[in-house]
């Protein structure tokens, strides 16, 4: 219990100094919510040419796909805030040795390297995330009733888990692929995915995207979910499949740690 | 003559060896361009609904569209303002000055080898996914003769002078990152990339028209699809090279100026 309170107080710590961080570059702060809305009107943008010129894609209308690309976007933003930044950080401390400091910390290294960095500027986005659902849902005339509701947030929260998750496996493969400056990009890739339905797949890729490679459970699923097509059920195998790529995360990391030879020191 | 012939050599070499030894980066960035060619012709697919062109393309032409679009971008895109602008802005860039080699000669031998190395690295790609959508449709006929390398050169050049250009802010801008990366949505949006300039409205295509970034990828591929032929061909052509041309003027243009005023900070 103690140690959940240490924990629990680490964090408030971290959130703190995110806060002094964010204070002292308030312009740049600014800059980074234009850039973030920028994003997501291009997205918009490209899901518009589209809709221009048919009414479905694999059965999902044009307010469907926006529901979908609001919940990619809120899941996003909200990776972007709480973890994102922190774990870009691993290639660097693996570069420079420097993440020696943090092993020797009395805190578990990977709370440590995933919650270090709060990035509060993409709390405009969580919101504009949000607005583009509700928007969404309008034009769709759709009411969720309570339980899709309570299924949508579960689902969000696995997809978050399993974000989170993959991310966190991508930055450690620096442990090994020390030269290698750009392993954000295969987490960027995965959720380049993920902003279509899954539904666009023929059948062996679309089983692949969700059984093997889960990136059906980032936007697709969730959205069904909300929309009343995924039966509760399914809820349950989404959160196994995000506990099953937490643990397999945590033993990677584990694993690539006897692996890691401390470079500079 | 024959010393600049070796300079040149010499410089083709070591960046050919410096391709080499970060291509694991270069796989990585790459990925970029294969998941553009897997998802966005099968949304396109998914989205004909039993019709038989969307804005003039049908199926192959679209799938087609999609293959080349990555292929070529992998020889012509440009990102070198952004290493550019770190060498100015960490007086790196010093020791390049003091060199007896000038400058935009070491960049373009930097830039060739590693252009053509990604361009290699993406033909088994591009060769692996017009087998898999060839299950799925009738691939359009490519025309890739000497118009079309042509093309893709010229939209190289276009795209290599407006980083090279970009990168000059950095004389005078702290702080380039957030400019660098605005000019990436108009870029990938009226370079082709998203979709055929053919689907965009017509407000849109006619701003495209008017903008260096047709005249990077989407002339090209649109030449090897067939879609332009005859005079419309020749007049892009004519206009890419044009923009070839404003790009080199710029460039220089801004390069001296900065450079004037350029204090070698970190040295």
């Amino acid at each position: 219990m103690s140690r959940l309170r240490f924990y629990w107080n680490l964090y408030k710590a971290f959130l703190r100094t995110s806060l002094v961080r964010e204070m002292e570059f308030r312009a740049n702060f600014w800059a980074k919510m234009l850039y973030n809305a920028l994003w997501l009107g291009f997205f918009l943008a490209t899901l518009k040419i589209i809709y221009r010129h048919t009414d479905s894609i694999a059965g999902w209308s044009e307010s469907e796909a926006l529901v979908l690309a609001a919940t990619l976007y809120f899941i996003d933003a909200l990776i972007s805030t709480l973890f994102y930044f922190g774990l870009s950080e691993l290639p660097t401390l693996v570069r420079q040795g420097t993440l020696d400091f943090v092993l020797f910390k009395p805190v578990d290294s990977q709370f440590w390297l995933s919650l270090r960095r709060i990035n509060l500027d993409q709390l405009g986005s969580l919101a504009v995330a949000v607005l583009l659902g509700v928007y969404a849902l309008t034009r769709l005339e759709y009411m969720p009733t309570p339980l899709n509701l309570a299924l949508y947030i579960g689902m969000v929260l696995t997809g978050v888990l399993i974000f989170y998750s993959f991310h966190f496996m991508m930055m450690t493969l620096s442990i090994w692929l020390v030269r290698v400056e750009n392993l954000w990009v295969l987490s960027d890739v995965f959720a380049q995915i993920g902003r279509f339905p899954t539904d666009v797949f023929e059948r062996a890729l679309r089983r692949v995207f969700t059984y093997i490679l889960p990136i059906a459970f980032l936007a697709t699923i969730p959205t069904k979910a909300l929309l009343g097509k995924v039966s509760a059920g399914f809820l349950l195998f989404a959160l196994a499949w995000g506990v099953v790529f937490f643990v397999a995360g945590r033993l990677f990391w584990k694993f690539a740690l006897r692996s890691y030879t401390s470079a500079s020191s | 003559m024959r010393s600049s012939l070796m300079k040149a050599y010499a410089l083709l070499k070591i960046y050919i060896a410096d391709s080499l030894a970060y291509r694991a980066s270069a796989v990585i960035w790459m990925l970029t361009d294969v998941v553009h060619c897997l998802v966005m012709p099968l949304v396109w697919l998914s989205a004909y609904n039993g019709r038989d062109t969307i804005a003039g393309y049908n199926p192959g032409e679209m799938v087609t569209y999609y293959v080349m679009i990555a292929f070529t971008t992998n020889f012509i895109v440009s990102h070198i303002m952004w290493e550019l602008s770190m060498e100015i802005k960490e007086g790196v860039l010093s020791q390049w000055l003091l060199r007896p080699v000038p400058m935009l000669w070491r960049l373009i031998a930097q830039n060739l080898s590693w252009r053509a190395m990604r361009m290699a690295l993406f033909v088994p790609v591009a060769g692996l996914a017009l087998w898999y959508y060839s299950r799925f449709t009738t691939l359009s006929p490519l025309s890739l003769g000497g118009l079309f390398w042509l093309s893709v050169l010229l939209g190289h050049l276009v795209s290599f002078f407006t980083a090279y250009a970009l990168a000059a802010l950095a004389f005078w801008l702290q702080e380039t990152h957030s400019v660098f990366s605005l000019y990436y949505a108009p870029m990938l949006l009226l370079s082709g990339w998203v979709a055929p300039l053919a689907l965009m409205p017509s407000w849109l295509q006619g701003v495209a028209l008017v903008l260096p970034f047709r005249y990077t990828t989407a002339v090209p591929v649109e030449i090897a699809i067939g879609k332009l032929q005859g005079e419309a061909l020749w007049t892009a052509i004519g206009l890419q090279l044009l923009w070839v041309l404003a790009g080199l003027a710029a460039a220089q243009v801004l390069w001296r100026k900065g450079l004037r005023q350029y204090t070698g900070v970190g040295m």
